[in-house]
């Protein structure tokens, strides 16, 4: 069994006086398996956030099915998703996203003190984690005084300490220089091998060649799927920018 | 519309959560300041009685109110046009120049202006008659009806609130300009330093609160006023360092316990807090203090208008009051005005003019302890003013009395004798030879021995009430008239007396054609209408004063807290957006900001109330310095007071709150 299976999944958007229907995902249909490193690409407005933000359950869709590790998200009852989320799911936001009133150290212990983790613990696994990320010696800095690429990693960081069975990743690279985004990809890359099951979702095409499979999405719907197998970056990179000339010069899915 | 007028109109239209409220206070503050200004010349009060009193007091108060309003006024704009820097910068980035924005500016402070000037006035015009009515309520006086503006104070008015709005344009123009776009477009969402927690300044800050209290607490003398204002000083400025760096040294300590800090329920809210109180430790400082004026205030004034009946009561015990004082200080000349007045009381009460009366003599002296004595102030003597502002602590007022009118005055036998005389001391024992040798061996000549006596109510020697700030001493000795013509004051014949006789009536008549007697002696009259009607001009217009200055003091109070859950509402609603993406749940989340909004609303109450109980004794003090002796009024009505005050500020942070809420979670 997959870890998450998406089936006909739609979501239709009601503009506020209930006029106009904007149907931003239709017949989604795909499968990540656990430990797959799986990016999905789009343009500005294709639905792929909205993918993402059912995925994450921080929305409902109109009807399908959202299924991971056996168990239908969409069916959880609003009072639990705040745990579902924190005990199973992963964030890293292209804003960053840490609160400014925690220091870096604090701000990745969060979600496991929301769970109640004692401090004990809480010491234990943040080690190996921050050690990974290369920001040991930042710890005891606020957000306000460290770098974008290090801000992402500390976002990182919180997103693994809970073991999450699937990091979600909302455009991750959008707010970094280059320098950083090869940082962070590489990153995501050694998590992935460690067996951490990633989907992300980008615009970049240098960010999906890193992936082992690429989803494409037009207008709401998946268009077209790209698997890495055994390509080289540069290879795969190539094929993705060839699939996206397809895609926006309005050819048809193979 | 012109582009400016839109834009200005918009401005405010655009900012309506913050610029609606500001506006609301810029109308009750003008419709207030008119309000004060109008009563001060206003011919319905000033024919009631004691109204001219009040009106005067009116006239200080508007210059309180007046400066009041332009910092209060000043103030909140500040904050106002920080918050919208970054729509200027914006102007700026999109090629509006300095100059335009300027014009922007003007034009909506004008508008503010004509709105707040045009209802202000007409909200006051309208007020002044239920203050008309209010005041005669107050002053126990009837009222007459009739409608007038004055012109003074609506242009007394326009020009002070003129001149406000123009610090105020100023002032945005001051910070716009010196201020670059790429400067003003960010200025909201600089990234503050995280606030550390100065421990040492908050323990100096708690140190300045004791020292303060106990400076507060040394009443007794003049000195004590030099003391208590200098611990108003320490307590302003203690409670801003406390507020600012108190709690987040609070917060450190608590983070620094880990197994506290890394808990669920303490986690966020602890380093919010500490955000949160590093920013707005200024504001919740300046609520606490005006939280403390208003308590103060209202309820030191409240007791002088409820003690007024009781204060009046003790010192005029019938209608009417007749003092004669012997022009020369030898005992015939006092047993003969006592004679006199005898004789007049006898003749009058058969004549059925007066009647239930209370007729005693008494001598006041003020003695001063030095040296392990109590000796009397030698009058004739230069010094006296240097001696009794040295001895203001252990200043003594003696009253002496003779037996009889012991007797007459307590309802006892007081069984004297010759050889001794009876005391009572308000402050404990005090033996015979603690008074000078000067005092034994010429005044109390005779006498060798001192007897205690208790009194249960002193007041019933109805002496004069400037009694209360020093101690007090009664001496009831056999030979009244030789004692006091050897004292260095006169001695005085009383008569408290009550009359159908209408207010006009010659009272003094028959003693002035008795021979002799007015030549021989003064001869003072009060009648106790007139002096209820001035006291109640006094103590009813500093109520009145107190009541409006509560009022705006609290709008300044509510306002304040407004403001500051709309920013921090905006604040922190991203912060908890991320919380809940991360996964904390709704009611964790609601959790936390209850505890921290309680945090933030309570803590100024309960420091006001603890500064209000330190300046109890002092407010106490100095009641009884004006004749208020009746202070145990004052913690029934400080009680209501608190009470009042808790429910009104409870119904403003649950207003003030749900706004928040609505920022926070919408």
């Amino acid at each position: 069994m997959s870890l998450l299976e998406v089936k006909g999944l739609r979501k239709v958007y009601t503009t506020r006086f209930g006029g106009n229907k904007v149907e931003a995902l239709r017949d989604v249909e795909f499968t990540v398996e656990d430990g797959e490193y799986v990016a999905i690409m789009g343009e500005s407005g294709s639905g792929k956030t909205t993918l993402l933000n059912l995925t994450a359950a921080l929305d409902k869709p109109t009807s399908g099915e959202i299924i991971l590790d056996g168990m239908d998200i969409c069916k959880i009852k609003d009072s639990k998703m705040a745990e579902f989320r924190r005990d199973n799911l992963g964030f890293v936001f292209q804003e960053f996203n840490l609160l400014d009133t925690f220091s870096i150290e604090d701000n990745i212990y969060l979600p496991l003190v929301l769970k109640g983790v004692s401090y004990k613990e809480l010491a234990k696994k943040i080690e190996p984690i921050v050690e990974t990320l290369g920001i040991s010696s930042l710890l005891k800095k606020y957000p306000y005084e460290v770098s974008g690429g290090q801000k992402q990693r500390t976002a990182v960081a919180r997103a693994l300490i809970t073991d999450p069975k699937i990091i979600l990743a909302d455009e991750p690279t959008g707010a970094l220089d280059s320098k950083s985004t090869d940082e962070l990809l590489d990153l995501f890359e050694k998590v992935n091998k460690g067996g951490q099951t990633i989907l992300m979702v980008t615009h970049s095409v240098k960010a999906a060649s890193r992936a082992s499979r690429v989803l494409f999405i037009k207008d709401g719907k998946i268009f077209h799927q790209l698997f890495k197998a055994g390509a080289s970056d540069t290879e795969f990179y190539q094929q993705i920018s060839e699939a996206l000339t397809v895609l926006t010069t309005g050819g048809d899915a193979k | 519309m012109r582009l400016y007028p839109r834009l200005a109109v918009n401005g405010i239209r655009n900012n309506a959560r913050i610029y609606y409220p500001y506006i609301g206070t810029c109308i009750g503050i003008v419709a207030i300041f008119y309000l004060v200004s109008s009563m001060s010349t206003d011919d319905i009060i000033r024919s009631m009685k004691g109204g001219r009193t009040l009106c005067e007091l009116m006239f200080f108060a508007r210059y309180i109110i007046g400066l009041f309003s332009i910092m209060f006024l000043f103030f909140t704009n500040g904050f106002i046009s920080k918050r919208r820097t970054s729509e200027f910068g914006l102007y700026n980035v999109l090629g509006m120049n300095k100059r335009n924005i300027g014009i922007v500016i003007l034009l909506e402070n004008l508008i503010v202006y004509l709105i707040s000037m045009v209802s202000g006035i007409i909200i006051g015009i309208g007020l002044t008659k239920f203050a008309e009515a209010g005041v005669s309520k107050i002053l126990k006086s009837d009222i007459s009806y009739g409608l007038n503006v004055p012109v003074k104070s609506v242009v007394e008015t326009i020009i002070l609130f003129a001149a406000v709005f123009g610090l105020i344009i100023l002032n945005s123009w001051r910070h716009i300009t010196f201020t670059g776009a790429a400067q003003l477009v960010k200025n909201e969402n600089m990234g503050d330093k995280p606030p550390r927690g100065n421990l040492i300044m908050a323990l100096s800050s708690v140190i300045m609160l004791v020292v303060a209290y106990y400076l507060a607490r040394q009443t007794g003398g003049l000195r004590s006023m030099l003391y208590f204002f200098i611990a108003v000083l320490l307590v302003i400025l203690a409670t801003y360092i406390l507020f600012i760096t108190g709690f987040t040294a609070a917060c450190r300590l608590m983070k620094k316990n880990k197994r506290y800090y890394y808990n669920k329920k303490h986690f966020v809210t602890v380093s919010s807090m500490n955000f949160r109180m590093h920013r707005g430790g200024a504001g919740l400082g300046t609520i606490c203090i005006l939280t403390t004026m208003v308590l103060v205030v209202m309820s030191s004034t409240t007791c002088f208008y409820g003690g007024i009946d009781k204060m009046i009561e003790s010192n005029y015990p019938r209608d009417y009051e007749l003092d004669l004082r012997p022009d020369e200080n030898t005992s015939d000349r006092i047993r003969q005005i006592r004679q006199a007045l005898d004789e007049y009381t006898d003749n009058m009460m058969e004549d059925g003019v007066i009647s239930n009366v209370i007729k005693f003599s008494f001598l006041e002296d003020t003695l001063y302890y030095e040296d392990g004595k109590y000796t009397s102030i030698d009058y004739s003597d230069s010094g006296e003013m240097e001696i009794i502002m040295d001895h203001l602590n252990d200043l003594v007022v003696l009253n002496i009395v003779s037996e009889e009118d012991a007797e007459y005055l307590l309802g006892r036998d007081v069984e004297l004798a010759d050889d001794e005389a009876l005391v009572w001391f308000s402050e404990g024992n005090i033996k015979y030879d603690m008074l000078s040798d000067k005092y034994r061996n010429i005044a109390l000549k005779g006498i060798t021995r001192f007897r205690e006596i208790d009194i249960d109510n002193p007041n019933d020697f109805f002496t004069d009430s400037s009694t209360a700030i020093a101690s007090r001493m009664i001496l009831i000795v056999k030979d009244f008239p030789q004692v006091a013509s050897q004292s260095p004051s006169s001695a005085v014949a009383v008569l408290f007396f009550d009359s159908d006789k209408g207010p006009d009536y010659d009272f003094a008549e028959p003693l002035r054609t008795e021979d002799g007697i007015i030549e021989n002696a003064h001869l003072i009259f009060y009648s106790k209408a007139d002096i209820t009607e001035e006291v109640y001009g006094v103590y009813g217009g500093l109520l009145f004063m107190g009541i409006m200055l509560c009022i705006i003091f609290l709008a300044a109070t509510v306002l304040l807290m407004y403001y500051r859950q709309v920013v921090e509402g905006y604040e922190d609603r991203n912060r908890f957006r991320i919380l809940r993406k991360i996964g904390m749940e709704k009611k964790s989340i609601a959790a936390s900001i209850n505890s921290q909004i309680l945090v933030v609303f309570v803590s100024p109450v309960i420091l006001a109330v603890l500064h209000t109980i330190m300046a109890t004794p002092f407010l106490m003090f100095f009641m009884k310095m004006q004749g208020m002796w009746f202070t145990d009024v004052f913690i029934k009505v400080l009680f209501v007071t608190f009470i009042v005050f808790i429910i009104v500020y409870f119904i403003v942070y649950k207003l003030t709150s749900r706004i928040y809420y609505k920022i926070v979670l919408g």
